[in-house]
């Protein structure tokens, strides 16, 4: 299924200290025009393709900063321009829910999404609003916007990214995310940081054995009490392949980024949004463009052909192949400039699986049944 | 008595008052939970109330008193009575009164020493009555507390339930909190409290202080009920917002804060609460065991 995240805007309520969007000196938020063409090209994707479904994620920024009547727009665009082929669409959104409101949850609830995506930070001074960083403000809105939720019967899950700022305090973050969320459905995150990243981003980040480490910490509690709460990723994906009931993987470790697709708010098009913010793998703009050709782009094989190359080169032999395949090729460019690397976020997986999952856990990985490189 | 999950949409509310003003007219009608200051109210208050307002419970307190010095009604009949008592007294003295206290609808609770409290709440559980000990903020949470959750929770011994824990557990479904404070009647889904100025709040704590609803027991209507009981629900989440250093602890699900007090070290209230998650959890996985089909073969 072809998952589309939609970046219609970069503007955001809040700083949050390791993100680079906050750091756009101008943020761009797409033009009602260019909505209508994407629409236009979603539809006209659909139809040429009746047998698939479209994936749409509403991210940012901040989604609710684009205002409400980009999404009432949206949903009428929906309802009129894809009239023949609304039943296939799915939409999400990922937002940190401080701006979300009755109106919003409407039109939400109206494009069938009936669980948001959220990002949550008990230390003041990471996550927050405006300049200051209010993280007060930050919580008490997004408790404002989760009893929103529940109040519409609508389902929500986490993001925790790890920081330096709590690398000296895994158990007592896990606990506090748990108490937020009493049976899990959060994903711990390690904060990525690039070169080109703003001073305090740099600030914020940590190493693979770092990460490895606090992640290890962390499954040293939930393995005992994964009765308690059961749904905290990347524990509960690690089971499920562990003992063989694994069933999908997220983008960084599938075999292939798959049909995904970065749309952001000018009309352009890229691999993803880490390829969009390097300006790499980009695919054109869909003002120009329609979906099957952008889709079809030959840039696209550079990243598919990594699974037959990366088995008897960088990945050659690893016990972990099944579950990773050589990770994020975004992440594996930005360290050694070729798609055809491993990527460099795959030493904490085995560090962390070594060192902490196998040996608390006592399982293995199944070893594939076939020799496959899938 | 026992309260239903507090984010359960509620049944009936039961007003929680002092016997103190003419609730007999002024409450009438209503479902009832009273604290009187005399057990021999009790029944008299009872047979004026009659049917058209019923008492969830009778709440007698005496700092002081035992159970040995108490004189328990055989005539209480299935009234449900709370007794909360500083302690047992001369057990051959009591002997004599558990008997009686088997046929009643009593459940008492100790207030005293704790580790006394303790010993004395296991012996009448022991012996099939319904006990309990009240814990506070200040409860020193000392070795005997421990003591007396692995007797509730894993005793193979038959033994009736044990107060806060068997309410907690009861009410504990792994996707919600609890508190000691149950037993304080701290559940909106369930219980008002009112004074004689028929203001309401769902704490007794609040009403005293003043904490009050800004609507009475005469215009109270169920939107009201249900919206206040709404945003009284969610006061947990003003500790997060503040990131309270009692939302880092793994027993926050089964305490909310309960052991909380400036200045005090959370160390042995996270120790104990952890237990009391773990029995509890324990106790939730043998039930589901139980509930399971037998084998047919
Ligand atoms: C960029 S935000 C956009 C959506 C929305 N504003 C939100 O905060 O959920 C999406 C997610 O990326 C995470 N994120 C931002 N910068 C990151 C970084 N440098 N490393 C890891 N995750 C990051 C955020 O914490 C958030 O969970
Ligand atoms: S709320 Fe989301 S988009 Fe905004 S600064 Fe934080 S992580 Fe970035």
């Amino acid at each position: 299924m072809p998952t589309i995240i939609f970046k219609a805007t970069e503007a955001c309520n809040a700083n949050c200290v390791y993100c680079d969007v906050v750091h756009r000196k101008k943020p761009r938020t797409i033009s009602p025009e260019l909505l209508r063409t994407a629409f236009e090209r979603f539809n006209e994707y659909l139809l040429e393709h009746p047998e698939e479904e479209m994936q749409i994620i509403w991210h940012g920024g901040e989604p609710c900063m684009a205002g409400l009547k980009l999404y009432q727009t949206a949903l009428e665009y929906l309802n009129t321009i894809c009239a023949a082929t609304r039943d296939r669409f799915k939409f999400a959104v990922q937002s940190n829910l401080t701006m979300i409101n009755q109106d919003f949850i409407d039109t939400f609830k109206a494009m069938g999404i009936d669980s948001i995506g959220t990002s949550y930070e008990p230390i003041h001074g990471v996550r927050g609003i405006g300049k200051k960083r209010d993280s007060v403000l930050y919580n008490k809105k997004f408790f404002d916007g989760i009893n929103l939720l529940e109040a519409n019967n609508m389902g929500w899950g986490f993001i925790y990214v790890v920081t330096r700022q709590v690398l000296d305090r895994p158990l007592e973050i896990f606990h506090h995310l748990t108490n937020l969320k009493l049976s899990g459905g959060f994903d711990l995150h390690p904060v990525l940081v690039y070169d080109d990243a703003a001073d305090e981003s740099m600030e914020s980040g940590i190493t693979q054995e770092e990460f490895a480490d606090w992640l290890g910490a962390v499954f040293k509690e939930w393995w005992p009490n994964r009765e308690r709460y059961p749904h905290v990723d990347p524990f509960a994906t690690y089971l499920k392949f562990y003992t063989g009931k694994g069933d999908g993987l997220g983008c960084c470790d599938a075999p292939t980024c798959g049909l995904h697709l970065y749309l952001g708010p000018d009309g352009e098009t890229a691999q993803c949004g880490r390829a969009a913010d390097w300006d790499i793998l980009m695919y054109g703009n869909i003002a120009s463009k329609p979906l099957s050709e952008i889709f079809a782009d030959e840039q696209r094989a550079l990243i598919d052909n990594r699974k037959n190359v990366l088995p008897d080169t960088d990945c050659k032999g690893c016990e972990y192949w099944s579950i990773c395949h050589g990770g994020c090729p975004l992440d594996a460019y930005n360290g050694h400039k070729d798609f055809n690397r491993r990527s460099d976020q795959c030493l904490s997986k085995k560090l962390f699986l070594k060192k902490y999952f196998e040996p608390i856990t006592g399982l293995k990985l199944p070893k594939p049944q076939a020799q496959s490189h899938e | 008595m026992s309260t239903p999950q507090n984010n359960t949409p509620r049944n009936t509310i039961s007003y929680v008052c002092d016997y103190q003003w003419p609730i007999e007219v002024e409450l009438k009608g209503k479902s009832l939970i009273v604290n009187v200051n005399h057990v021999g109210d009790i029944r008299r208050l009872n047979d004026a109330l009659g049917t058209e307002t019923p008492v969830q419970a009778y709440i007698y307190r005496d700092a002081y008193g035992s159970l040995e010095t108490l004189d328990v009604d055989p005539d209480w009949g299935d009234i449900p009575i709370v007794l909360y008592l500083n302690r047992l007294g001369q057990f051959r003295t009591v002997a004599h009164k558990v008997e009686m206290l088997k046929g009643l609808n009593v459940t008492v609770i100790f207030t005293g020493e704790e580790s006394r409290a303790c010993v004395d709440a296991q012996i009448l559980a022991s012996l099939g009555i319904h006990s309990g000990i009240k814990l506070t903020p200040d409860s020193p949470l000392s070795d005997s507390v421990l003591d007396l959750i692995t007797y509730n929770f894993y005793s193979q011994m038959p033994h009736a339930d044990i107060e806060p824990f068997s309410t907690m557990s009861r009410h504990y479904k792994g996707e919600n909190y609890v508190s000691p404070s149950l037993l304080d009647l701290e559940n909106p889904a369930r219980y008002l409290h009112v004074d004689a100025k028929h203001r309401l709040a769902f704490t007794r704590d609040d009403l005293l202080a003043g904490n009050v609803l800004d609507f009475t027991s005469d215009d109270a209507t169920d939107t009201l009920i249900d919206d206040a009981a709404q945003i009284f629900s969610r006061r947990w989440q003003q500790w997060f917002v503040e990131s309270h250093p009692c939302t880092f602890c793994p027993a926050f699900r089964v305490c909310k804060g309960f052991f909380h007090a400036p200045e005090k070290s959370t160390e042995r209230c996270t120790e104990v609460m952890s237990e009391l998650l773990e029995a509890i959890e324990f106790e939730r996985k043998k039930c589901e065991n139980h509930s399971k089909k037998p084998c047919q073969l």
